[in-house]
């Protein structure tokens, strides 16, 4: 009987120890971030020479060494600030368990230890070359003292994979909710017999009450892994809008029961697109309330694309058959 | 007398002429050599002639006179067959950057003359041009802007056949992703069974003629294994390294021009792992097979080596779709 007693005791102990641990549990954006809370202690600990910054609900967004000021990122919001403040905090305190990431920063001007030198106050200016790279500088009295080529590549820039990615999207377009719509004075043309107008004005104006539209969406994971999600199209608009993207709306055809057309949502920043390709039936076009089906190929990179309307020349002799 | 006379006049007048439509650019910061920053402005200010004359004869570009490199003139010229262009400003004053291959000066405005009637995009634009450490014309784009990705999208006549080309980057991204994780089960479902790998390495042969003193030749031999071959020994470098980090860049699709299911893809990949390092051309051929966009399949996957010895491959040794009969 002792014996019960003495472990239900060391039972209740326990829970009173973890209490205050799990009171103080934090929620991560991404775990490279939990990585670095945990490898710096910094719920032990204050660190006013961090930048740590949470979300309204409370979530970590980003920890780093603050290297640029609050208004460079308002006025000129990129992810580039981020990834660099983290990937500077990673350099000092090794937090990774390789360098892989930071390899791909190129110095062309100063070194990290010139980087650990750098202040918010510094003058700073952000260069996207052609979408691929971007170029930072820093400069004082009008000398260049520091410059950096960081590549535009959505999973660098999100220090995360492409499969996390891809559950992060899938979990946060669940979530989001879209801001209420507002009743407009410009209607949508509806007319069954023309739908490239029709789906053009309904999907690029989706905030108008005139037209619900629902999508049901079948995810296209990495690994063969597949899954079908609903959300309205005003979720989906705002959700990739919130995300950074410009829609490109792009017609394919139509046969008598359905049309077709592509949302291609343009994330210039980070270098990637979400194709969404949507089949709308004929006989619904007209109505209030709509269905349509799509596919959704999640991330697709365009920094790293030299031509996409490659043609074949046919002058060699085949070397391989097939 | 008389000719050579007639000769000078001709000559006073057509240069005259020259100048008058003459387009000049000046590079006014970011490069001390000032010998090469002279003909890196008078190869441009060329190029930049050439174009403008080009454009009101609405003609094709002669570039046989312009410092450019080879690739950088059949770059331009199939520029030109969907854009004309002509430069806002008679002289144009620029920075000149330097970057990891050479130089690179940017902002130079121009107006695009669509040749056709499909462009209904932006019609002010700006010219980048590149130049190897020699100053040599390395390559002339179009800054993008958002909108100009869209104009790349709208190049595509055949809708179908452009979502089918993004798929493609969509598959080929995910195929990348298959080594960094070391998902040997995708890796084998994306294969097809019947897949044909070929590997490319460098060897140094012997070469002695009769006389002459025995030397290296580096040379690429292929070895050419199958989907399991290839996927076994996949497995034991997935074993022996920590981690492994591949990146794709400068990607081609091309589709094949008999059989349309079939598209050719030409990348440079960069493999890094924890015990070896590389640098190589991939060609993979992707077939969508009856009507099945979720699923394409790759038959021919091809890695060459992205030099021999010190010598870069030049484009028509690297593989293409060119290369490969499909019965």
């Amino acid at each position: 009987m002792r014996k019960y007693f003495i472990i239900i005791r060391s039972l209740l102990a326990g829970a009173f120890l973890l209490l205050p641990v799990a009171m103080r549990a934090q929620v991560f954006k991404a775990s490279h971030l939990q990585k670095a809370y945990e490898a710096l202690r910094l719920d032990e600990q204050d660190r006013s020479d961090l930048i740590i910054r949470k979300s309204a609900d409370g979530i970590i967004e980003h920890i780093g060494i603050p290297l640029f000021s609050t208004e460079m990122r308002t006025l000129l919001p990129s992810p580039i600030y981020d990834y660099l403040e983290f990937a500077l905090l990673d350099h000092k305190y090794q937090i990774s368990k390789n360098t892989l990431q930071q390899q791909r920063i190129k110095f062309f001007k100063g070194s990290w230890d010139e980087m650990e030198r750098i202040t918010p106050s510094d003058a700073c200016t952000i260069d996207n070359r052609d979408d691929k790279w971007y170029i930072v500088r820093w400069s004082c009295n009008n000398q260049e003292i520091l410059s950096v080529v960081v590549p535009i590549d959505y999973e660098l820039l999100a220090n995360s994979s492409r499969r996390e990615m891809e559950q992060d999207f899938s979990r946060n377009l669940k979530r989001y909710q879209p801001a209420t719509k507002q009743e407009s004075a410009t209607k949508h043309r509806l007319n069954a017999s023309q739908p490239k107008e029709t789906l053009s004005d309904i999907l690029l104006t989706p905030d108008h009450a005139s037209v619900q539209v629902s999508l049901s969406i079948k995810f296209l994971y990495a690994g063969f892994h597949k899954e079908t999600i609903s959300v309205t199209l005003p979720q989906w608009m705002g959700f990739c809008h919130s995300e950074g993207c410009t829609p490109y709306y792009i017609y394919e055809g139509a046969d008598k029961d359905q049309a077709s057309a592509m949302l291609l949502m343009y994330n210039r920043s980070e270098g990637y697109a979400h194709l969404l390709h949507l089949h709308a039936p004929i006989s619904q076009l007209e109505a209030t309330m709509q269905n349509y089906q799509g596919k959704l190929y999640m991330f697709i990179p365009t920094n790293n694309v030299a031509d996409l309307y490659a043609q074949a020349t046919g002058k060699s002799t085949p070397k391989i058959i097939k | 007398m008389k000719y050579f006379i007639t000769s000078i006049m001709l000559l006073i007048l057509c240069s005259t002429r020259i100048s008058a439509q003459s387009y000049t650019l000046k590079i006014r910061g970011g490069l001390s050599n000032e010998a090469l920053k002279q003909k890196m402005e008078i190869r441009v200010s060329s190029l930049l002639t050439e174009f403008s004359q080009a454009t009101k004869a609405d003609r094709q570009l002669l570039l046989k006179g312009i410092v450019m490199t080879e690739e950088a003139k059949q770059a331009v010229k199939r520029l030109w067959n969907s854009y004309h262009f002509l430069c806002d400003n008679r002289v144009n004053e620029v920075l000149c950057l330097t970057d990891v291959n050479g130089y690179e000066v940017r902002n130079i405005p121009v107006t695009l003359m669509p040749v056709g009637n499909g462009y209904t995009g932006e019609r002010e634009k700006e010219l980048t041009i590149c130049f190897t450490r020699e100053g040599i014309i390395s390559g002339v784009h179009m800054a993008l802007s958002n909108n100009a990705f869209q104009s790349i999208v709208n190049k595509g006549l055949d809708v179908t056949d452009m979502r089918r080309r993004l798929e493609i980057l969509n598959f080929v991204e995910a195929f990348r992703s298959y080594y960094d994780e070391k998902d040997i089960r995708s890796l084998r479902q994306v294969y097809s069974d019947d897949a044909l790998i070929i590997t490319g390495k460098v060897i140094q042969r012997k070469s002695s003629h009769n006389d002459s003193p025995t030397v290296l030749r580096p040379e690429i031999v292929y070895s050419k294994s199958n989907k399991e071959q290839y996927l076994k020994s996949l497995e034991n470098v997935f074993r022996s390294n920590r981690f492994i980090k591949v990146s794709f860049d400068s990607i081609q699709v091309v589709r094949h021009p008999a059989k349309p299911n079939f598209y050719g893809v030409t990348l440079y990949q960069n493999w890094k792992s924890s015990n070896y390092q590389d640098d190589g051309y991939v060609f993979l051929l992707w077939e969508f097979k009856d009507g099945n966009d979720e699923h394409p399949v790759v038959h021919v996957r091809t890695w060459q080596p992205d030099r021999i010895g010190d010598r870069p491959l030049v484009k028509k040794e690297i593989f293409s779709i060119d290369d490969i009969f499909i019965p």
